[in-house]
């Protein structure tokens, strides 16, 4: 199938992107924090490995090249969030949109409805951009700590670090959750306190 | 945690199942077992495991099919368009971007009209999707025409469809000038509430009448049909990336022209079925009118 997808078969391409696209989409999702721009981000995505198909050499596995593809489109998106103002009247919070905005095209966030105490995009928010990142390679698209490091291209020990502090401070947020909301993205970070002991690894060699 | 409990580092790879990259690694079954401190933790982040692992919404297989064609399409409209310029076709290096992600607002501003309406219409119809659209002479032709005309139509908005219930884009309903989603919420509630436009939108003249010329020529049952502009056939096209967008198999109870942060745009509303006492009833999409592309979605 992949073979053919590069050998310019455009019906196994076609098959390949939609075997992807759900966890890319839910990668892009807990990535982002919302759903309009998780589509967008998937829909880069897609484009990318679209155009680039040919070029892919099969020295990773397919989905580690999508994923890595698709992150990097997240982070694009994050960086690119971070120069952009916010549109709104008076009054009203991007977050607010955001918020309102999380249904996906089947109905709402499924993760909404099972954690009704802990709200899973805006803990995520919390996490620096690499953390998260690695966080959600692991726990949503369920790759392997050598898997990450390829997509994210690090050392092993540093995704086992970013994995740590990453988990640290969503532990720490949640126990923290009930003496008050949740706030703003790249705000305080409740976990760092806690985690420099898992912060030896980062920026190490494998 | 004093140096001999088990860091997170310790703990996270352990709940992985992945090895430790240390000389002198613990042992972090004995090392749980006998530490309360460290059973505390371990469980805390397992916690943090589960959160993050609970599932995102369903992406209907209309969704994902429309995600998919539109790329295709996408990528093939850049490679004419590169050829055009010298480069090669798709998946040659040259063609790639330097960086992974391409740039959305220029990437859509590349895109031919017609590439991606024939993929999102196509798509609509194979699925059974009706498309709102009216064919009255009087649309405007431009999108720069119907933003003047969203303007004029803002002045008595909501204003309503044409008494014959063929709407043009310009005598849909327009909810004016609105910068985020809790206004798009605050202003279509009312309308949405009021149920006036509910039927018209699934009725089967309503529908067809709606419909673009270029698909369902002959076919109008309820409506003249006026001669198919480019207007027309953009505007049908992002009605039915809309439509996609919100699922395609909801029920529009409305379709309305908006100006969403200052760019003319069409916002479709479908009733979400209701599986429980918390779900939203309706979900907005809100698309581009110069390029389709999803402004925002909200539900209300």
């Amino acid at each position: 199938m992949l073979d053919a997808a590069r050998a310019g078969d455009r019906r196994a391409l076609e098959t390949l992107l939609a075997a992807h696209y759900d966890r890319v989409h839910a990668l892009c999702r807990r990535m982002l924090g919302n759903e309009a721009d998780a589509v967008d981000a998937a829909q880069d995505a897609l484009l990318s490995v679209v155009r680039s198909i040919a070029r892919f050499d099969g020295r990773s596995a397919f989905g580690t090249w999508i994923y890595r593809i698709a992150t990097n489109a997240c982070l694009d998106e994050l960086r690119r969030r971070r120069r952009r103002p916010v549109v709104g009247l008076p009054g009203e919070t991007d977050d607010d949109g955001i918020q309102a905005a999380a249904f996906g095209a089947g109905g709402r966030d499924p993760a909404d409805e099972a954690s009704a105490h802990v709200d899973v995009d805006a803990a995520l928010r919390q996490l620096a951009p690499e953390h998260r990142a690695a966080v959600v390679l692991r726990d949503v698209c369920d790759l392997t700590y050598e898997e990450i490091a390829a997509v994210l291209d690090v050392p092993i020990g540093t995704v086992r670090s970013r994995i740590a502090r990453g988990r640290g401070a969503l532990a720490d947020l949640i126990k923290d959750h009930e003496k008050g909301p949740m706030g703003q993205e790249g705000g305080n970070r409740p976990g760092d306190r806690d985690v420099k002991q898992g912060d030896r690894t980062e920026n190490s060699t494998p | 945690m004093s140096h001999e409990h088990l860091s997170d580092e310790q703990l996270s790879a352990y709940i992985d199942g992945e090895p430790l990259d240390e000389p002198a690694a613990p042992d972090v079954d004995a090392a749980v077992a006998s530490c309360a401190q460290c059973q505390e933790r371990l469980a805390a982040l397992e916690e943090a495991r589960t959160l993050v692992r609970l599932p995102v919404a369903h992406i209907s297989r209309s969704v994902r099919a429309a995600a998919v064609a539109a790329a295709l399409a996408d990528a093939r409209s850049d490679a004419r368009s590169d050829a055009t310029n010298g480069s090669l076709t798709i998946g040659d290096a040259r063609s790639v971007p330097s960086t992974t992600s391409v740039r959305r607002s220029s990437r859509w501003a590349r895109v031919p009209a017609g590439a991606v309406a024939a993929v999102l219409i196509v798509v609509a119809l194979a699925a059974g999707i009706p498309i709102a659209l009216s064919h009255s002479g009087s649309r405007p032709t431009s999108s720069a025409a119907s933003h003047a005309a969203a303007k004029r139509a803002a002045t008595a908005a909501p204003s309503a469809a044409s008494a014959s219930g063929a709407g043009t884009a310009a005598a849909l309903p327009d909810l004016g000038a609105i910068g985020s989603p809790k206004s798009l919420r605050s202003h279509l509630g009312p309308v949405v509430a009021s149920g006036r436009y509910d039927q018209e939108f699934n009725s089967t003249s309503g529908l067809s009448a709606l419909a673009p010329q270029s698909d369902s020529a002959g076919q109008s049952a309820g409506a003249p049909l006026g001669p198919a502009t480019q207007s027309t056939s953009q505007f049908a096209k992002c009605v039915a990336a809309a439509r996609q967008v919100a699922g395609a198999d909801d029920t529009v109870v409305l379709v309305a022209t908006v100006t969403y942060e200052h760019s003319p745009a069409v916002v479709v509303v479908v009733r979400i079925p209701t599986t429980s006492g918390r779900q939203a009833p309706h979900l907005a999409v809100v698309v581009a009118r110069s390029d389709c592309r999803t402004l925002t979605r909200t539900s209300f």
